[in-house]
């Protein structure tokens, strides 16, 4: 004869069977399959950097120093550290999006703050080696445990974080503008930083016109609420980051976007911007991921 | 005691086969039942959005388009009575599609990869006209207002049309260039010019979903070459011209 423990632990059991086998039956149907057109869109080919050119711009110099960076055929030139097509760095995709901020920002230097020669070399030291070495700084985890395993099972293990992409995009340009500040005179600098601030507002406005003419398809502004959502668009700091052309490719989705950028609109249209679907697509998402991302054609 | 351990046994042992039944019972049942009930065109077309709702925004979107063309090209109330009608009408068809399409799909075996297939062929064009609205120049209230406008009004209508087109170019451009930057530096006045550039060069009319995108790249590859390399130096050019070849065959694509 069962005891009454026992008795009550087959009662638990068969519920627990119950219950679980209605809620994965309801999970299962609330699992749509994309339709066969998303899935396709979803199959975004992710190419190793090793086989299709990344849109690095790697300078010159780096190659001759790094020596390990492959540069497609037909680029390698030797006057300027601009942009040559190169296949990455080590066939590290991230050092390679981070060396291409590099590079480029060393040439724009280049070209805005008339450098002397030892400027230049300074300049020339910031290269793939040295976006690599602060790329590559991770960092550790400060548990015990972690620290513990760490000493006998060595630096990579126990606890190693890999680093976030956004991070170590964060860390490299914060160290380089630190090193620029260091090579150029104060006033080299303001021209720099006067420049890129530039170039940032520019993407702003850029975003936000993409923004407002996506909206104006469903929402038909006049004159001024286009000046003005352009306006408010381009100071709202969540538009330097947006992929805004994908959303003439993605129609059914706009971006969410702050009230405060919307004043604007009449009730009418904001009604009508409250029932349309919401999507953020980022920069983040496409180009300063762990990969290289190409999209099939 | 004894009778009582006996029965207690007897009434576990029932207890244990209707649950295992109802185990069995739930498992065929409800997978039938949710095949059943799966409404693919909610998933698929409306994204998980309600039938009312969408239907109340393409409604709202109707009324704005009125609004803004009652504004601008002086409608009477009789051609806006007409062309809500009009309007109304191509929802009402929509909706029609809609439900031919939900019979077409009920019932869809999800592990079925062709009838998935199949379901997504009849889903498909719903989805691309949802997206692009309902108002374009098949639409019942395009031909109304064709019919039901005079000539200046559609001129103007059409003038509209032409410059809100043009803005959203303007648009593709500018972030085209903006991105050119990740690979090349622009001094301010080599930014501006070359959105200029850019604006100058014409494609032609409505760009076919998705096209649009490429618009900016299309108009740097139509840029001629000795224009480009008035603005910018050698090195820069490299990267134009990587850009330029690189797009090249969208430019046939882009100015259909």
């Amino acid at each position: 004869m069962l005891s009454p423990v026992m008795i009550r632990a087959r009662w638990l059991f068969f519920q627990g069977l119950l219950l679980s086998s209605l809620f994965a039956t309801k999970a299962t149907y609330s699992q749509v399959p994309e339709p066969p057109q998303q899935v396709e869109a979803q199959q975004i080919k992710a190419q190793p950097v090793e086989a299709q050119p990344v849109e690095a711009q790697v300078a010159v110099q780096a190659v001759e120093v790094v020596g390990q960076v492959v540069v497609e055929e037909g680029f390698a030139v030797a006057e300027d550290a601009i942009q040559v097509f190169a296949m990455g760095v080590d066939g590290d995709p991230q050092a390679s999006k981070l060396l291409s901020k590099v590079a480029v920002d060393n040439a724009l230097v280049r070209r805005v703050c008339k450098l002397d020669a030892e400027q230049l070399k300074e300049l020339d030291l910031m290269d793939a080696k040295w976006v690599k070495g602060k790329a590559a700084a991770r960092k550790q985890a400060g548990n015990l445990a972690a620290g513990v395993l760490r000493v006998f099972a060595g630096p990579n293990l126990g606890g190693v974080q890999q680093d976030n992409p956004a991070e170590a995009a964060s860390r490299v340009m914060t160290s380089y503008k630190t090193k620029l500040k260091e090579i150029l005179k104060p006033e080299q600098f303001a021209v720099y930083e006067q420049n890129v601030k530039e170039r940032d507002v520019f993407r702003c406005q850029a975003n936000a016109e993409c923004v407002v003419a996506v909206l104006e398809d469903r929402l038909s502004f006049n004159e001024d609420q286009r000046k003005e959502l352009v306006k408010s668009l381009s100071e709202w700091s969540g538009i330097q980051k947006m992929q805004a052309t994908l959303y003439f490719q993605n129609q059914s989705y706009i971006p969410n976007l702050p009230a405060s950028a919307l004043k604007a609109l009449t009730p009418a249209q904001r009604k009508i911007l409250d029932g349309m679907q919401k999507a953020d697509f980022q920069f983040e998402m496409f180009n300063d991921g762990q990969e290289a991302i190409f999209i099939a054609q | 005691m004894k009778p009582f351990a006996r029965l207690n046994d007897q009434l576990l042992r029932w207890q244990t086969i209707s649950i295992v039944w109802a185990f069995v019972y739930t498992v065929v049942f409800t997978n039938f039942v949710f095949a059943q009930q799966q409404d693919w065109i909610q998933s698929w077309l409306f994204n998980g959005r309600t039938e009312a709702s969408v239907r109340l925004g393409l409604q709202n979107q109707a009324e704005q388009k009125l609004t803004q063309l009652k504004e601008q090209c002086c409608l009477t109330e009789e051609q806006a009575t007409k062309l809500k009608l009009a309007a109304a009408g191509d929802v009402n068809r929509f909706f029609h599609e809609v439900e031919q399409a939900r019979k077409a799909t009920k019932g869809l075996d999800q592990q079925n990869q062709n009838a998935v297939q199949e379901a997504w062929a009849v889903v498909s064009p719903l989805t691309t006209r949802l997206n692009a609205g309902l108002y374009d120049e098949k639409s019942l209230f395009a031909k109304v207002m064709s019919s039901t406008l005079d000539a200046a009004q559609i001129d103007e209508y059409k003038r509209l049309l032409a410059e809100q087109l043009e803005r959203r170019h303007h648009a593709v451009v500018l972030t085209t260039v903006s991105t050119i930057e990740d690979s090349l530096p622009l001094i301010a006045d080599q930014r501006k010019k070359l959105v200029e550039l850019l604006d100058a060069q014409k494609v032609k009319g409505s760009q076919q979903q998705g096209m649009e995108t490429y618009v900016g790249y299309a108009k740097l590859a139509k840029v001629p070459e000795a224009e480009l390399e008035k603005l910018f130096d050698k090195e820069q050019m490299k990267v134009l011209k990587y850009l330029r070849e690189r797009y090249a065959p969208i430019v046939q694509m882009v100015d259909r």
